[in-house]
């Protein structure tokens, strides 16, 4: 097997940043259910990429690599905690003695990924909707208003989300 | 980081894209069986839209300030100027024509890169192993299981590639089950039967035998193309039955058995005897022949030949052989082993000769060495194969 490593250019970077990014973060607020701690871990996860760009064969190696430092470094802030809560236990103590964990939070975090990504593809009306219901968790009588527009018309954006996002929802239940 | 990670991030992506193939499904279930905190999450993607609801808010919480940037009622706001947009109209303008110039463009004057927009792995081992009971397995590439199990009136060993039936239970009721070893196009996979006997099936190829396998008689059925190894047992025939209602009674010995649809039945003997029954005909064969019966039983043309068999059995030993053959057989083997579609442009009528080529290579490989021949051309997009002259 003849393996070719190369460096990563700025513009790939860039483009991995922004695939990554919020997934990774989410990733870890997961672990440490804190907004602070897991932006600054994200943080270090896309600076430790950028000191060692020269190291990657292909995208599957980098990707494991930012999960691989950003669970590190969420445990070991989990450690140092003096006092720690009982969920913060339980995710110390499914991270170490289980193996899949950390995979199905791992496939969660992708796929929330994925999922942004088809929403910024969205038009820009649909888009403010959807981030509406359910980044901010509006009903559709608070968003029509918000909107100036009827709720059935609210209604049917939504639905429309929904069909770009995943046509896929009920219709095809695995046993 | 888990090996399987990529594989079932792919699954799960196809879930939620909607195109999940019935195979994907089975591997993805495979999955979930195996990893329960996937299950988990498996189960909240399929709540309506529950998933969102929950997990949204928390994967956008910091993004706020960036949304804020837009306009104040949620219009975004543009800073280009108008001369700059027409500027850039027109450039898409431009790449727009040159885009359906491009497409209009005669196959031969395409280069080889711009032709071969991706490339497909050969095919590997996988299969679906459903049991007596009604109990189903997928192995794969990235299912080694290397261990014994007991599993729905069997117990198996799996390793890679192959299954062995150590033992077969029967129904408390009676009545036999079968158990049916399953391969999709792309895959092929080695059945150790519990005599000992093996059987390897190609792509795209099944064999199906009773719970009561062991005992007075050894009784298979197959689809698709099998090499049999038999062990000798004088006392428990071996009958191989094939889809149009022939029966291939041996003692011992190996042979090649090929019945796809919609194709001749082909049976290749390598060593030993075998007696070959259809309807009322009745034919013996001997090492090296080769029988062709048409699919239709009613219908039965028996035709015995003197065949070269390095040629006919050497797929089961990794190998591609066509010997004047027409491209639509060698193209439709290719959709078998490498699981692509094949359109055709133009009618080829030239014959190819392909000696001893791996299996193993991508297609992109093999279809270059057609290419070589000046005879036929090939697009590949996706898993679609044109052909063109």
């Amino acid at each position: 097997m003849v393996s070719i490593k190369t460096e990563l250019s700025q513009h790939t970077f860039n483009r991995i940043f922004e695939e990554y990014y919020r997934p990774i973060r989410f990733f870890a607020l997961q672990l440490t259910k804190d907004e602070q701690q897991a932006e600054d871990i994200a943080s270090e996860c896309f600076h430790k990429l950028w000191l060692n760009r020269s190291n990657f064969e292909d995208i599957p190696a980098i990707k494991s690599f930012l999960y691989t430092v950003a669970k590190n470094t969420a445990l070991n802030y989990l450690k140092s905690q003096k006092i720690r809560s009982v969920a913060h236990n339980e995710i110390l103590y499914l991270s170490e003695h289980t193996e899949d964990f950390i995979l199905a939070k791992i496939i969660k975090s992708q796929l929330l990924g994925h999922i942004y990504e088809k929403v910024e593809k969205m038009p820009p009306k649909v888009r403010e909707v959807f981030n509406l219901i359910y980044r901010d968790g509006l009903s559709i009588r608070e968003i029509s208003e918000k909107l100036c527009t009827t709720e059935q018309n609210v209604r049917n954006v939504k639905t429309r989300a929904l069909n770009l996002l995943r046509r896929s929802l009920t219709s095809q239940n695995l046993v | 980081m888990n090996p399987e990670l990529e594989r079932i991030e792919v699954l799960f992506r196809s879930f939620l894209d909607g195109c999940l193939s019935d195979l994907e499904r089975i591997e993805l279930q495979s999955y979930l069986d195996k990893y329960p905190e996937l299950k988990v999450l498996y189960a909240s993607l399929n709540e309506d839209d529950s998933f969102l609801t929950n997990e949204w808010p928390a994967f956008m919480a910091l993004d706020k300030p960036l949304e804020e940037a837009r306009g104040d009622d949620g219009k975004r706001v543009y800073f280009f100027p108008k001369r700059l947009v027409a500027v850039l109209a027109l450039f898409f303008v431009a790449l727009l024509a040159i885009w359906l110039y491009k497409s209009s463009v005669k196959a031969d004057l395409l280069t080889r890169q711009e032709r071969y927009k991706n490339d497909i792995l050969a095919g590997s081992n996988k299969a679906v192993i459903t049991f007596a009971d009604g109990d189903w397995l997928y192995v794969g590439d990235t299912l080694a299981i290397g261990r014994q199990q007991r599993k729905g009136g069997a117990e198996v060993e799996l390793s890679d590639g192959q299954i062995k039936y150590l033992s077969l239970k029967m129904e408390a009721s009676g009545r036999p089950g079968y158990h049916t070893i399953k391969t999709p196009q792309g895959g092929q996979y080695l059945v150790i039967l519990p005599d000992g006997s093996s059987a390897k099936l190609n792509a795209a190829s099944s064999i199906r035998f009773p719970s009561s396998f062991n005992q007075q008689r050894r009784e298979v059925e197959v689809r698709g193309e099998v090499y049999f190894d038999i062990q000798s047992d004088q006392k428990r025939p071996f009958v191989v039955s094939l889809p149009n209602g022939a029966k291939i009674n041996v003692l011992g010995t190996s042979f090649n058995v090929r019945a796809y649809p919609r194709e001749r039945i082909k049976t290749t003997l390598d060593n030993g005897s075998v007696k070959l029954n259809v309807g009322d005909d009745e034919l013996i064969m001997k090492s090296g022949e080769q029988v062709e019966l048409a699919a239709e039983a009613s219908d039965p043309v028996l035709l015995k030949r003197k065949v070269d068999l390095s040629l006919e059995t050497s797929w089961k030993d990794g190998y591609f052989n066509f010997e004047n053959a027409e491209l639509t057989t060698i193209m439709t083997e290719i959709a078998r082993w490498y699981d692509v579609d094949i359109h055709y442009k133009n009618r080829i009528t030239e014959q190819f000769n392909i000696l001893m080529l791996p299996r193993s290579l991508s297609v992109s490989k093999l279809l270059e060495l057609l290419e070589l021949t000046g005879h036929v051309r090939f697009i590949i997009e996706g898993r679609r194969i044109t052909v063109m002259t």
